[in-house]
């Protein structure tokens, strides 16, 4: 069809789309004019010597020595933007030699930042309200005011968090939302959510199902997703018997639809009465400080009979804990790991590949996120998308040899969710959902009852039965808090053959005007750019042009074939291959 | 229920299998022992003090001996539950019991002191035993693990699928170059229903494929293991999909409790691991994944990781302990029970031609009184309790023997013990991998390979 793909652009160091601007002490404008330059070095701008000092402060604290050094004595080029990551991964590129920063189409980084942040393609709404004409930041910026972000938000935290139904009575967990909403808002800081979390039932009563109780569970909980780490040596044991006021009592709420027993939370004041020498269980030596709590209340307190009303008094005794954590100096490391991760993939994806663990990035990334005064996560989130580690390149030309992981774009899988959303968009046919919390279907009600859900069309939107969750469950999708697989597997497979054959035949997507007999050049092409772009967002790249230049010869030639035959088949082509997986 | 026999076609198809592979595979420096391996991996560190290597010590075995089976002493641990033990197996020929462990064991051989690295400094933590149990190393993220290893030598003609079922460990870690050689990881509950069929030959499958190697082209470091991943996975898809869509395999599944291979129900399997079944049920998990593990070595796997876990009990192990290792010890005595009870093409056992070994990441401490003060055990730091673990071995005519045996201290009775290296080597060796791969692998004579020859002796 003689189309020419477009081909990454190269912008040589300097990349005016990702000069940062989300506020932190000393940092540029991403209208910086000496930022937004030809590809030389922005030598004459006092901006960009600010930059390079920092990215020389970055490589004698955290690179191998002699890391700027450069053949020929040539100083080497300052980082491309005072983005805190830029600045910090800066000496490694040097070190490197990867310098040049290809970027991909606006387009490519349109889809990739709407999958991360709307968990699903973009649409042309999309495209033209976040994408068209903003910068790589700006384009997070939007993404994140939308509903579909604190969706989004509330699903991966719900992940991360990890309460089970069985293990936490369902209103419980239910309420998590709420304060995962205010953080992805903005009202609420990370470290006001750390605080409010290490308080609140739905995660400190989740814990195993044992007899005599695990509190240490509790304290692992804690340390894992706040500190990135399993407790370290009295913490364990110290933090166990903290968390003794949240006592878990198994108890049946069948009048309110449950139909098992569920474990609900009651504050225990007895838990820090030590039978011969008083009050002294609340009261621990940890983390070099004396941690006590004090609980106001002077009989135990069943947690629903306070929900959404925690006296103050009592709320600030219970978040004593928390907001000892949020001092410690593993929680904004951690702040910054946990984003990177999100956002990038590869990060810390292995404990056997050091660079995946660039200590210099997480230690600048999160001593910017902790000076920061609003410790909003979407300003981590917008310094994470418009780091060179996000809008570079995830495809390289065929002559480069292999490169570190931070030396290419991201490359990551959809998950169920964002796979079977993305299908929305592109059909343009409502397929349903799951609720985020609990990996029981519709109508099993042991720990989910109805009224805890949002209710689905009652024909699930003309499929007859629960499309969305029968097909997410193969994918490792609507499995509740349990977080879903990196990497497809056989059965993934096996399930997007069934998507392809249940969806493309009879309705796939063409263009206005699409013939469904001809084969024809013209027709053809046209239904391939339409295709293309709902599901890639882009046009055929070379390779993929001669594929489809053959199969519609191929169809031509058979009588068997048509137009609506060869749409069909196409449609089945992208929703099956990698390139629609990946992103 | 419809009983459904498959004899005839699948026999047909291993026999067909057998001499594609047999035609095909390359030259080799040693004939293979055996054709098919189960590697039986426990995570979290098993504390085989207490378990094939039984010691006498209080600290080391707080649950005591039970007594000697064969050239093996085995701990009272294996049996602590016996209420939790079924060995009925009606629906086999003669209604017969399967032999209790005991009983299975008088034909096992074992290497009682093996260690990852030896005379040489061990963090004994999960992040460093892991890979260095998977591949023989740690900080050397290029290694393959051994499954993968395997795979990329005699997986490739063979019949059925090189897989792990269920958690593995690093085995099966394949990274770089040995993507493509990752095996595939299966589960009883995510078994496709019918055999694949995405796109036509001359539209949907090219214009895919092509839109599949343009992303891999342009792929590089994680990236491109991650999509090479994905490519192999689809090639596995394409290549075993009429096999993984096979009911024999949908061990998990009621329906298709009496579907056989050459005379070998579901049900069958099932009972030779002690499952409960009945017709709207099939049991325990891991029984399941045991009698898969079975089911696929039969229908032509050459390589199977099994993975039970987990066995990383820092705290109440003197509770939670014993009814994970009785069901260990039991799932083994059923493999053992399977593999010498169904017939290859030849008519011959296949356990005369498929070899099993137990791995896990370490062993475990030996604490004052047996446990901790959280009842549990741990790994690390100088305790021989923790750094020489046992595997146990048996099938492939391999002969009852005990190499690199251990005191009662744990310490080997030669200071040195095995190496993994060694171990892994043997493994690969006695599979018919080139002695020059596995020498690649494993360089002989090096501080982590220092006996510089695999334990060929177990053949003997």
């Amino acid at each position: 069809m003689g189309r020419i793909g477009i081909q990454p652009a190269v912008i040589v160091t300097a990349i005016a789309s990702v000069a940062h601007a989300c506020g932190g002490a000393g940092l540029s404008s991403a209208s910086d004019p000496t930022l937004a330059t030809d590809g030389g070095p922005a030598d004459s701008s006092a901006d960009a010597g600010h930059s390079t000092g920092e990215a020389s402060d970055a490589g004698a604290d955290a690179t191998t020595d002699g890391a700027l050094e450069t053949t020929g004595g040539a100083p080497p080029p300052p980082p491309p933007s005072d983005n805190p990551i830029d600045v910090a991964i800066w000496p490694r590129m040097v070190a490197g030699g990867h310098t040049e920063i290809p970027t991909d189409p606006p387009e490519v980084l349109c889809r990739r930042m709407a999958l991360d942040f709307m968990g699903r393609v973009p649409s042309d709404a999309d495209i033209g309200a976040h994408c068209f004409g903003n910068d790589a930041e700006a384009m997070a910026r939007s993404f994140m005011t939308t509903p579909e972000f604190i969706a989004r938000q509330r699903k991966l935290w719900i992940q991360h968090l990890g309460p089970i139904p069985e293990q936490v009575f369902g209103e419980h967990i239910l309420e998590l939302d709420g304060i995962i909403d205010a953080l992805a808002a903005g009202t609420l800081g990370y470290d006001a959510f750390a605080i409010r979390v290490s308080a609140h039932p739905a995660f400190v009563i989740n814990r195993a199902i044992a007899n005599p109780e695990p509190y240490e569970d509790s304290a692992r909980a804690l340390t894992r997703v706040f500190l990135g780490r399993a407790p370290h040596g009295t913490e364990l044991e110290t933090l166990g018997r903290l968390f003794r006021i949240w006592r878990r009592d198994w108890l049946s709420r069948g009048t309110l639809g449950y139909s098992y027993y569920v474990r609900v939370a009651t504050i225990d004041p007895d838990a820090c009465e030590d039978p011969v020498v008083g009050d002294l269980l609340c009261t621990a030596e940890l983390w070099g400080e004396e941690i006590s709590i004090e609980l106001p209340i002077a009989d135990e307190v069943l947690y629903e009979s306070i929900a959404g009303a925690v006296p103050p008094e009592l709320q600030a005794a219970l978040e004593v804990i928390g907001t000892h954590v949020v001092r410690q100096p593993e929680f904004w490391g951690e702040a910054a790991d946990h984003a990177l991760a999100q956002l990038l993939g590869w990060w810390k994806s292995t404990p056997a590949q050091n660079e995946t663990d660039v200590a210099e990035v997480r230690t600048a990334l999160a001593a910017w996120f902790a000076s920061t005064e609003a410790h909003d996560v979407r300003d981590l989130y917008a310094t994470i998308a418009s780091s060179i580690l996000y809008t570079r390149t995830a495809e390289l030309s065929g002559d480069v040899d292999d490169v570190p992981p931070w030396a290419i774009g991201p490359t990551k899988a959809m998950d169920a969710t964002q796979f079977l959303d993305s299908l929305e968009v592109i059909f343009d046919r409502e397929l349903g959902f799951c609720d985020i919390h609990t990996p029981e279907a519709v109508n099993a009600t042991q720990f989910w009852p109805a009224y805890l859900r949002v209710p689905q069309d009652p024909s699930y939107y003309g499929f007859g039965y629960d499309f969305y969750r029968t097909n997410a469950v193969p994918l490792g999708g609507c499995v509740g808090a349990i977080p879903e697989p990196t990497q497809p597997g056989l059965e993934s497979l096996f399930t997007h053959i069934d998507l392809a054959n249940a969806l493309c035949p009879g309705a796939p997507p063409v263009p206005n005007g699409f013939d469904p007999v001809d084969v024809g050049e013209a027709n053809i092409e046209a239904l391939v750019d339409h295709a293309y772009h709902r599901f890639l967002t882009r046009a055929p790249l070379p390779g993929e042009i001669e594929a489809i230049d053959t199969a519609r010869e191929a169809c031509a030639g058979d009588d068997t074939c048509a137009g609506q035959i060869f749409a069909e088949q196409l449609c089945g082509a992208l929703m099956r291959s990698g390139a629609f997986l990946f992103y | 229920m419809t009983h459904v026999r498959r004899r005839t076609i699948l026999a047909g198809a291993l026999a067909t299998a057998g001499a594609l592979t047999l035609g095909s595979r390359r030259a080799r420096a040693d004939t293979p022992r055996f054709s098919r391996i189960l590697v039986y991996n426990t995570s979290g560190g098993l504390r085989s003090t207490a378990a094939f290597n039984a010691k006498p010590q209080g600290d080391l075995n707080p649950w005591g001996v039970a007594g000697t089976s064969g050239v093996l002493t085995l701990g009272n641990l294996l049996t602590s539950v016996p209420a939790q033990l079924r060995y009925a197996a009606p629906s086999w020929p003669g209604a017969p019991t399967v032999p209790s462990i005991g009983a299975a064991a008088q034909s096992f051989a074992m290497v009682g002191g093996c260690d990852h690295s030896p005379g040489l400094y061990r963090q004994g933590d999960h992040p460093d035993d892991v890979p260095r149990m998977g591949t023989g190393y740690f900080g050397k993220p290029s290694a393959p693990g051994l499954i993968t290893a395997l795979n990329r030598y005699i997986g490739a003609d063979a019949a059925g699928p090189v897989a792990m079922v269920g958690g593995i460990g690093m085995l099966g870690t394949a990274v770089a170059d040995w993507v493509s050689a990752a095996p595939v990881q299966l589960e009883y509950y995510g078994l496709p229903p019918a055999p694949p069929s995405g796109g036509s030959p001359t539209v949907g499958r090219p214009i895919e494929d092509a839109l599949d190697e343009r992303l891999r082209a342009g792929r590089r470091s994680l990236a491109r293991g991650r999509v090479e991943a994905y490519g192999a996975t689809k090639e596995a898809l394409r290549r075993f999909g009429p096999l993984l869509a096979d009911p024999a395999l949908k061990i998990g599944n009621p329906i298709h409790l009496d579907v056989d291979v050459a005379g070998i129900s579901n049900r069958m399997l099932l009972e030779a691991m002690g499952n409960e079944v009945s017709d709207t049920a099939t049991g325990a998990p891991m029984g399941i994944r045991a009698a898969m593990a079975v089911r696929l070595l039969q229908m032509g796997s050459p390589v199977v990781g099994l993975g039970l876990g987990s066995f990383d009990f820092h705290d109440a192990e003197n509770v939670n302990g014993p009814p994970i290792y009785t069901l260990y010890a039991r799932l083994i005595a059923g493999i053992h029970f399977a593999l010498a009870n169904i017939l290859d093409e030849d008519g011959a056992p296949l356990l005369d031609s498929t070899l099993v070994v137990t791995t896990s990441e370490c062993s475990r401490t030996a604490p004052v009184g047996g446990f901790n003060d959280a009842g549990g055990s741990d790994h690390g730091a100088s305790d021989p309790a923790w750094r020489w673990q046992s595997h146990v071995v048996f099938g492939a005519g391999v002969t009852p023997k005990v190499l690199a045996p251990t005191g009662d201290d744990n310490v080997p009775l030669d200071g040195v013990g095995a190496s993994t290296h060694a171990l892994l080597a043997t493994l690969c060796q006695g599979a018919g991998v080139p002695t020059d791969a596995i020498a690649q692998l494993w360089p002989p004579g090096t501080d982590l390979y220092p006996e510089a020859a695999p334990m060929m002796e177990l053949f003997d």
